[in-house]
C-alpha cells in the first residue's frame, strides 16, 4: 500500500479521510468476498496443481493435470461444444433482448403482461421448468411435435438426437436468460432523458435515426455490461443440461461446467475439475477483456 | 485445511495418516502459520458445537441429553419412497425411546454433493442410505465401516436376508452396507396392447420376444417415428437395461469376479448386434431415453414393454394402465437380470453408543415387520426370504420378490461405478444405437476404457 | 396502422412460445396423473382436480418453508443490495488506492462456476459455527460480484455533475451515496433486488448443502422431495412450483410498474 497523504497535524488530512471513507463503503463486500469467494478461488487454483484425487491424500502433480486435459478428448470436445453454445446463445439472447425492450419500452396496450411474460422464464426454477419442456418437447408424446407433424414439420429425436440435442439445450437457455436481459435493457432505456427523442423529433429524425444516434449510444454502457454477463453466463451454462441431457447423448451436449461438475462430484477427482474450473475461468477473461476493451472505446459519456 | 478435510477418512486419525504423504509437502502442512490457524479453528469449532448443539441435530455424533443417543441420518429417499420411509422412521423412535433417528431427506444430485464436504467438516452424517453402485469407492476409502458386527451381535440374522441384497453392500469381504432395499429388474408389459395385437401372454424367450416386439411396433408418429413402440429402455440416467440383454446372450460388462471385462466379448457383440438390428431396422425401442423418459412412455401407453424397478407399479397404477410384470425373458444362453439396490452405510468414525443405535435402526428397518409395511407402501420386493406371497397386498410385489434371487450385481465392487457408467458404458450404447459405428468396434473402445478403470487392475 | 399489427403479431407468437411450458405447468397443477402422462397429450386439462394443491399443503411444511424462504431470500435480497450498492458507489465515484485490483477481483469472481467453490465454501462456514444457521445461509451471499459489477455500471452512467455540484455545496461521501445515487438509481436497484432475491427463492442446492434441519427447509427442498429418482409426482411438484412463482410475478409486476417512475425521477432536466 502507498503512503497514506499528507497528515495534517491534529487530524487526517482531506485525502486520508476520502480515503478512509472509500475503504468504509468497500468494508463489508470485501470480508465477505475475501472469506467466501477469494479463499476459494486460491483453494481451487491450488487444487488444480495436486492429484487431489477422490479420497486419497493430495500429492503435488504440478502441471499434470492441465497436461491432462490437454489430452482429453472429452475435454475438448467440451470446450468446443461450450464456445459454440456461448457463440450461438449469447447473441441472439442479448439482441432478442434488446428487441423485446424497444418494443416494450413504448406506451402499448398489454405492456405488462408482454414484459411479465417474457421475463417469466428467469425467475421459474429451471429444476421444473425443464420437466415442464421434456414433457412439451418430448419426440414421441410431446405436445409441441405433435403440432408440428401436423404442418409437416419434424423436430427430429428431440434432446435425444445427437444431432438436435445441442440446439435445444441452447433454445432453452436463450428462453431463460433473454427476459432478465430485457429487464436491464429496459432499466437502460429508463435512463435516457426523454428531452433528447423530444429533440430529435423536432429536427425530424425518424425510428432508425433516433435508434442509431440516441438510444444505441447511450445504452452502450448497459450493453458492455449485459454482453459481458450474457457471454459468462452461456460459458457457464449447466443447470438446463443438468436438467434435460445430463451432457448427452454421449457428451454431445456437456459443457465445461458440466465436465468440472460430473468430474468433481461423480467421480471426486477435484484435482482434476479444479484445473478444467481455471481454464475456463483464463478463457472467461480473455473474452470479458476483449469487450470491455472493445465497447469501452465506444463508450458515450453524458 | 485440505488436510483437516482428509483426515476424516482415516480411521487412525492424523499421525498415521500423514505417513502416505511426501516429506516436502509434509513440511509445507506443518508450518507453524498452519497450525496456529489449525487452533484457532479448533476453538471455533468449539464456539461453533455449542451453537449448533442449541438448534438440534447438528449431524454430529453421539450427542444426546437424558441418555437418548441422537443419530443423523441422510438420504435420497425423495417421491414415493418417502411416506414409507418417514413411517418407519417415526415409528422407530416411538419405539425405542432411547434413541432418537434425526433424518434429511434431499434428491440424491445433493446429497453426493453434500456427503463429502460433510464428512470433511466433521459435520457427516452417521447413517447413510446410498446406492449400492456407489457404495464401493466410499468404503474402499474407509468413508464408512464394516457392520459385520451386526451379525455376530445377533441384531441382524444373516440368514433371513435375500443374498444378493447382502452381496450388494459387501466390499473386500466385508459388509460395509446393509440393505435399505434390493430389487431385480423385470420385464413390464401392457397387457392392453398386448390383448389388441393377439398376443396371449409376456414372451418368455428371445424368439418371442422378438417376434413380440415387431407386432407392437406399429403406427405413424411425430418425425416418422412409429406411433407406438414395442420395447422402452433408459439408456441414461437410468438402471441399466442393455447389459441385461448382453447377459441373456452369454456376455455382460464385467464379470462376476469383479475383474474381467466382457463388454467386447463375443458373446456380448453377439448380442448388441442382434439388438442394434431390432432398434435401428425394425425401431423397436426409442433410442437415447432417459428412465424418466422411458417411464413416461410405457405411462403413455405408447410402449408396449419396459425393463424397470418396482417404482414404475405406481406410476402405472396412478396412469390407469392395464400391466403384468414378468421375468426378463430367456436369452439364448441365459435368463438372468441385473439388480439395484440401496445400502445403508455408518460412517467410519461413529463409536460406541451411537454405532450401537445405528444398528439397531438398520435392524429394525430389516426386521419382518418393517419390511412387510415397507413392500406394501413402496412397491420395494422385502429384504427378507421369510415373508411369502400372503404378506404382499400387491401381486406384483411378490413377482418381484420371486425374482430377486436371479438378479446379479452389474458391475460387483468397481470403487469407479459412477464414471465407468456415465463416461463409458451409457455413451458406447448410445452410440451404437445412433448407428455411430458398428457394435464391435464401439464395445471394443468401450471395453478398453473399461479395464484402465477396473478396480484391482 | 400494419406496423402495430406487426409489433403485436411478433409480441403475440414471441409470448405464446415463451409461455407454452409455463401454461403447460399451471394446467397440469390441475389435472390428475393419469391425464398428465396421457396419450395424446392435451394442454387443455380434460378433468380439473384441486388434488395436487391439497397434496402440497398435506405433505410438506409449505407455510413453514414459504416462511423460511422469505427470510432467506428476503435477507440476502436487503444485505446484498446495500453492501453492493455501497461497493458499486465506491468503485464508480470515489477514488482509493486499490481499486483498480478490486474491480479485477470482482470480474474475476463471477467466472468461477460455484461447483469448484462449493468444498472450501462449506468448510469455512462450518468453521465459522455458522452450520445450520440462517446467517450462515445469508452471510455468504450477502454481496456478489455479479450485483457490484451490475450497479457499478449503472452508476457511472449518471452524470457526474450531480455529485460534484452535491460536493461543492458540502456534501460527503455518504450524504452523495444516499441523497443523489441511490434514488437515482431505482430502476437498477429493484432489477438487482429482483435478480438477487429470484435466484435465492429457486435454489434447491445451497440451503439444502449448509443445512441439515428439515426445520430450515426452503420451498425448493421441499418440492424437490416430489421428485423421486425414478418417480416423479408430475401434478403435485407442478402445483408446488405454481404457488413458488406466485410471489416471484406479484414482485415483478410491482418492480416493472417502477421503471416508469424511475424513468420521471431520472428526468434529467
Amino acid at each position: 500500500m502507498r503512503r497514506s497523504g499528507l497528515q495534517a497535524r491534529g487530524g487526517l488530512s482531506l485525502r486520508a479521510r476520502r480515503r478512509l471513507s472509500a475503504y468504509g463503503f468497500i468494508a463489508p463486500s470485501v470480508i465477505i468476498l475475501g472469506v467466501f469467494l477469494a479463499w476459494p478461488m486460491i483453494w481451487s487454483l491450488r487444487t488444480s496443481f495436486y492429484d487431489a484425487s477422490q479420497f486419497a491424500p493430495p500429492t503435488f502433480v504440478g502441471l499434470g493435470n492441465y497436461r491432462k486435459l490437454l489430452t482429453d478428448a472429452t475435454f475438448r470436445g467440451d470446450l468446443v461444444n461450450t464456445l459454440e453454445y456461448a457463440a450461438v446463445v449469447t447473441p441472439i439472447s442479448v439482441g432478442l433482448a434488446l428487441a423485446f425492450a424497444l418494443m416494450l419500452n413504448r406506451r402499448l396496450r398489454g405492456r405488462s403482461f408482454f414484459r411479465a411474460s417474457i421475463f417469466l422464464p428467469a425467475v421459474l426454477s429451471l429444476g421444473v421448468m425443464g420437466i415442464a419442456w421434456d414433457f412439451v418437447l418430448d419426440p414421441n408424446i410431446g405436445l409441441l411435435p405433435r403440432w408440428l407433424q401436423h404442418a409437416g414439420l419434424s423436430l427430429g429425436n428431440g434432446v435425444h438426437d445427437p444431432n438436435w440435442a445441442m440446439a435445444y439445450v441452447m433454445f432453452v437457455g436463450i428462453w431463460k436468460n433473454t427476459g432478465f436481459y430485457m429487464v436491464m435493457y429496459l432499466a437502460g432505456l429508463g435512463t435516457i432523458p426523454t428531452d433528447f427523442y423530444e429533440a430529435a423529433a423536432i429536427d425530424g429524425a425518424g425510428p432508425w435515426a433516433r435508434f442509431r444516434n440516441i438510444t444505441w449510444p447511450l445504452l452502450s454502457n448497459t450493453t458492455l455490461f449485459v454482453f459481458v454477463i450474457a457471454a459468462i453466463a452461456s460459458l457457464q451454462a449447466f443447470d438446463q443440461i443438468f436438467v434435460m441431457t445430463r451432457g448427452g447423448p454421449f457428451f454431445k451436449t456437456e459443457t465445461l461446467v458440466y465436465l468440472i461438475y460430473r468430474k468433481g462430484f461423480t467421480d471426486f477427482d477435484f484435482g482434476y475439475a479444479s484445473a478444467a474450473a481455471w481454464v475456463l475461468v483464463v478463457l472467461v477473461f480473455a473474452i470479458s477483456l476483449v469487450q470491455n476493451f472493445y465497447f469501452s472505446r465506444r463508450q458515450v459519456k453524458y | 485445511m485440505y488436510i483437516d478435510y482428509l483426515r476424516e477418512y482415516r480411521p487412525g486419525n492424523s499421525g498415521p495418516a500423514m505417513g502416505a504423504v511426501p516429506t516436502a509437502h509434509r513440511t509445507w502442512m506443518r508450518g507453524d502459520a498452519v497450525d496456529l490457524r489449525r487452533k484457532l479453528t479448533v476453538f471455533a469449532a468449539l464456539a461453533a458445537l455449542g451453537t449448533a448443539a442449541a438448534c438440534g441435530g447438528s449431524g454430529s455424533s453421539g450427542g444426546g441429553s437424558g441418555g437418548t443417543v441422537t443419530v443423523s441420518f441422510w438420504n435420497g429417499f425423495t417421491g414415493g419412497d418417502r411416506p414409507g420411509v418417514e413411517h418407519l422412521v417415526d415409528e422407530f423412535n416411538k419405539s425405542h425411546p432411547k434413541i432418537h433417528v434425526n433424518m434429511q431427506i434431499m434428491p440424491w444430485d445433493v446429497f453426493y454433493q453434500k456427503l463429502l464436504p460433510a464428512y470433511g467438516a466433521g459435520k457427516g452424517p452417521d447413517i447413510t442410505a446410498m446406492s449400492a453402485n456407489q457404495l464401493a469407492e466410499y468404503a474402499s476409502k474407509r468413508v464408512f465401516q464394516p457392520l459385520d458386527d451386526a451379525f455376530s451381535s445377533g441384531l441382524i440374522d444373516k440368514s433371513k436376508i435375500v443374498p444378493g441384497a447382502l452381496q450388494a453392500g459387501q466390499y473386500a469381504a466385508k459388509q460395509y452396507g446393509l440393505p435399505a432395499n434390493f430389487t431385480p429388474l423385470l420385464l413390464y408389459y401392457n397387457k392392453k396392447l398386448f390383448k389388441q395385437a393377439g398376443i396371449a401372454g409376456p414372451p418368455a424367450n428371445w424368439t418371442e420376444w422378438t417376434a413380440d416386439l415387431k407386432k407392437l411396433t406399429k403406427g405413424k408418429g411425430p418425425g416418422g417415428a412409429p406411433a407406438q413402440y414395442g420395447l422402452t429402455m433408459g439408456t441414461h440416467d437410468s438402471v441399466e437395461g442393455i447389459p441385461i440383454l448382453l447377459a441373456g446372450q452369454g456376455g455382460g460388462v464385467i464379470g462376476s469376479d469383479g475383474k474381467t471385462v466382457t463388454l467386447d466379448s463375443p458373446q456380448s457383440v453377439q448380442a448388441m448386434t442382434y439388438w442394434t438390428d431390432l432398434v435401428r431396422n425394425d425401431h423397436v425401442m426409442p433410442v437415447g431415453t432417459s428412465g424418466a423418459d422411458a417411464d413416461k412412455l410405457m405411462q403413455a401407453g405408447t410402449a408396449a414393454m419396459e425393463v424397470n424397478g418396482p417404482w414404475l407399479t405406481s406410476s402405472l397404477d396412478q396412469a390407469k394402465i392395464d400391466y403384468g410384470v414378468a421375468m426378463v425373458p430367456a436369452g439364448p444362453a441365459a435368463q438372468t437380470t441385473i439388480d439395484d439396490s440401496v445400502q445403508f452405510s455408518v460412517g467410519s468414525r461413529v463409536k460406541g453408543a451411537a454405532k450401537k443405535a445405528a444398528e439397531e435402526f438398520i435392524a429394525f428397518w430389516n426386521s419382518r415387520d418393517s419390511q412387510i409395511y415397507f413392500a406394501n407402501t413402496t412397491g420395494f420386493p422385502p429384504t427378507r426370504t421369510d415373508i411369502g406371497a400372503a404378506d404382499l397386498k400387491n401381486p406384483n410385489v411378490a413377482v418381484f420378490a420371486k425374482y430377486a434371487p436371479k438378479a446379479v450385481p452389474l458391475m460387483p465392487g468397481q470403487t469407479q461405478f459412477p464414471q465407468m457408467q456415465s463416461e463409458v458404458i451409457d455413451p458406447t450404447f448410445e452410440k451404437i444405437l445412433n448407428g455411430k459405428g458398428d457394435p464391435a468396434t464401439l464395445l471394443k473402445q468401450g471395453a478398453t476404457q473399461l479395464r484402465s478403470m477396473v478396480s484391482g487392475s | 396502422m400494419s406496423r402495430r399489427v406487426l409489433l403485436y403479431a411478433g409480441l403475440v407468437l414471441a409470448v405464446a412460445v415463451i409461455l407454452l411450458p409455463v401454461v403447460w405447468m399451471v394446467f397440469a397443477s390441475l389435472k390428475p396423473e393419469a391425464d398428465i402422462t396421457g396419450h395424446p397429450a392435451q394442454l387443455l386439462p380434460q378433468h380439473l382436480t384441486g388434488s395436487n394443491y391439497r397434496e402440497v399443503t398435506r405433505q410438506i411444511p409449505f407455510v413453514r418453508q414459504f416462511i423460511n424462504s422469505v427470510i432467506f431470500a428476503g435477507g440476502v435480497t436487503v444485505f446484498s443490495l446495500l453492501f453492493n450498492s455501497m461497493t458499486a458507489f465506491a468503485l464508480a465515484r470515489l477514488d482509493f488506492p486499490g481499486r483498480r485490483v478490486l474491480f479485477v477481483a470482482i470480474i474475476l469472481f463471477l467466472m468461477i462456476p460455484y461447483q469448484v467453490t462449493l468444498i472450501p465454501t462449506y468448510q469455512i462456514v462450518a468453521k465459522l459455527g455458522l452450520m445450520n444457521t440462517f446467517p450462515g445461509l445469508i452471510i455468504p451471499r450477502a454481496t456478489n460480484a455479479f450485483g457490484i459489477f451490475f450497479l457499478r455500471q449503472f452508476f457511472l452512467g449518471i452524470p457526474r455533475s450531480l455529485d460534484e455540484a452535491a460536493r461543492i455545496d458540502g456534501a460527503g461521501d455518504w450524504r452523495i451515496y444516499a441523497r443523489i445515487i441511490l434514488p437515482l438509481s431505482t430502476p437498477a436497484l429493484l432489477t438487482i433486488a429482483l435478480f438477487d432475491f429470484m435466484f435465492n427463492w429457486n435454489d434447491l442446492l445451497w440451503p439444502l448443502i449448509f443445512t441439515t434441519s428439515t426445520k430450515m427447509e426452503t420451498l425448493p427442498a421441499g418440492l424437490a422431495l416430489f421428485m423421486g429418482q425414478h418417480v416423479t409426482q408430475y401434478g403435485v411438484v407442478m402445483a408446488g412450483a405454481t404457488l413458488t412463482t406466485v410471489p416471484i410475478v406479484i414482485a415483478f409486476l410491482f418492480v416493472q410498474r417502477r421503471f416508469i417512475q424511475g424513468i420521471a425521477t431520472t428526468g434529467l432536466k
